[in-house]
């Protein structure tokens, strides 16, 4: 749609970041908002968005506020881009596919070790 | 001589008081010059390794407004300020040789959201592609049981293959089971199909009880709840809906200018490439109350009615209120009625054209489904 788009192999902390951004597709997030919310530093977070960014997955834009009333230069936003929300709930609901733990091949043992 | 003493060393001692008084100003006014500077010195190293562009895009267009908000964040801690503040571009000087290798292919516009955006998403967990047109009993759950026995199916396709929608009303007062009934509908919805098929977008004006549930099933494209409590969040719905209408038309539009959904699963069916596109049922709870609180919604929900057959959209609004729900205009495009006991006649008579609902017994559950003018008594289970 939209612009290229690249596919990307999301790597947990990928993952993690991409999720925030598709749990509300139209809301705008900052780096330091998005430092905060998942606990990763600067140095991890910024290159990952950077990443995102030149894949077509994220898009950036300019906070809509008046410098002057506020006192301080508008900030770069980021938010998820059109063609990127499908992909990414496909790689985030394989990802947990992958790291879901495996069913007990026999379920009765896990009974029987008093679970229930 | 003593008295000439005392006075000089008075006066040697109040010079030297204001001269070191005066002196911690400086220091005070130099380390906090420090404060101010030292991240934004850091942030300065961090931008060298950047390239000529990117020190505009990158370094002046995100990175100093972004250490002059946490600046702000930081308000009058000086300490917590340069801590902050040194953290933060400590990470970029660490890291900005990446941030500019990633991003040497450019930065990427914002898009506006309005139209066609935002796109909702609804892509399924697996790529199925169909063998050909919907599977038997696509969209058609069953309700309850009726007085015979048998089971009482409620078939959400529309008229032209012979379903009972594609949208409708569930009507019940509280206590009749009107929530229950949301639950097992919701339910067989979600057991019956595949989210590659179908999606689900459920919205109650009040705390969600009637989906809870349902919020970590995989055909859920969205849940909005409490809106009573934050009437922002029926804006987001309003653009949602539109653009989810807009983003459907685009789809077929661009598949070659398809004219429903239909079209579209059997040119997909028959091997072209295309992305799947899920029916999506909307559900609604409390749509009196939300119509009341926000009749400016009404405009969204009516383009859902009309355009929503074509386009794979299905809408069943439930309340125990009827009357603003036909009063809006949203009536005649509302085919089926599922209509559990209601606390007076007229309401019946709203959804039904009769006070037969008025009359079923005292027990939750019990209700009718009326479809053009054909109604059948069903008891719905109850799960308690």
């Amino acid at each position: 749609m939209a612009g290229q788009f690249e596919g990307l192999d999301l790597t947990p902390r990928m993952a993690q970041v991409i999720k925030i951004f598709l749990a509300d597709p139209t809301r705008e997030r900052y780096g330091y908002d998005l430092m905060q919310v998942t606990g990763m530093q600067s140095g991890s977070l910024y290159p990952l968005l950077a990443r995102f960014e030149a894949a077509g997955w994220l898009t950036t834009g300019k906070e809509d506020i008046d410098p002057r009333a506020e006192g301080r230069p508008a900030r770069r936003f980021y938010r998820i881009s059109a063609a990127a929300v499908p992909a990414a709930r496909q790689q985030l609901a394989e990802l947990s596919e992958l790291y879901r733990p495996p069913v007990p091949a026999n379920p009765r043992v896990v009974c029987e070790s008093g679970e229930r | 001589v003593n008295v000439v003493l005392a006075v000089v060393g008075m006066v040697v001692a109040f010079v030297v008081a204001a001269a070191l008084s005066a002196l911690s100003d400086i220091l005070k006014e130099e380390i906090r010059g420090w404060i101010e500077l030292l991240p934004g010195v850091v942030l300065r190293m961090a931008a060298m390794q950047l390239d000529a562009k990117q020190r505009v895009t990158v370094y002046r267009d995100e990175w100093l407004p972004e250490l002059m908000y946490i600046a702000r964040q930081s308000g009058d801690r000086p300490i917590t300020r340069l801590f902050r503040g040194l953290r933060w571009a400590g990470g970029l000087a660490i890291s900005s040789r990446r941030v500019a290798r990633n991003l040497r292919r450019g930065r990427r516009p914002a898009a506006p959201i309005v139209p066609g955006l935002p796109d909702l998403g609804l892509l399924p967990v697996a790529g199925t592609v169909l063998p050909g047109g919907p599977p038997p009993g696509f969209l058609a759950i069953p309700v309850g049981q009726k007085d015979n026995g048998a089971p009482l199916v409620l078939d959400l396709k529309e008229a032209a293959v012979g379903g009972m929608g594609p949208h409708g009303m569930l009507v019940g007062a509280p206590g009749s089971g009107k929530s229950e009934l949301l639950r097992s509908l919701t339910a067989s919805l979600a057991a019956r199909h595949d989210p590659a098929l179908l999606n689900l977008l459920l919205i109650d004006f009040r705390s969600g009880a009637a989906f809870a549930e349902a919020a970590g099933l995989p055909h859920v494209a969205g849940l909005v709840t409490n809106l009573a409590d934050d009437l922002s969040r029926a804006d987001r719905i309003r653009l949602t809906l539109t653009s989810e209408l807009a983003r459907r038309q685009e789809i077929l539009r661009l598949a070659g200018n398809l004219g429903s959904i239909r079209d579209y699963q059997d040119t997909r069916a028959s091997g072209k490439a295309l992305p799947p596109l899920p029916y999506l049922v909307v559900i609604v709870d409390g749509f009196g109350e939300l119509l009341t609180a926000k009749p400016d919604l009404l405009d969204a929900f009516l383009a859902l009615v009309r355009l929503g057959r074509s386009l794979g959209m299905h809408l069943l609004l439930a309340t125990h209120r009827p009357d603003e729900a036909r009063l809006s205009g949203l009536g005649p495009h509302l085919r089926y009625r599922l209509c559990l006991r209601t606390r007076t006649p007229e309401e019946s008579r709203a959804v039904l054209g009769s006070a037969d609902a008025c009359e079923l017994p005292l027990l939750p559950g019990f209700g009718y489904l009326q479809v053009d003018r054909e109604q059948a008594r069903f008891r719905n289970a109850i799960s308690r």
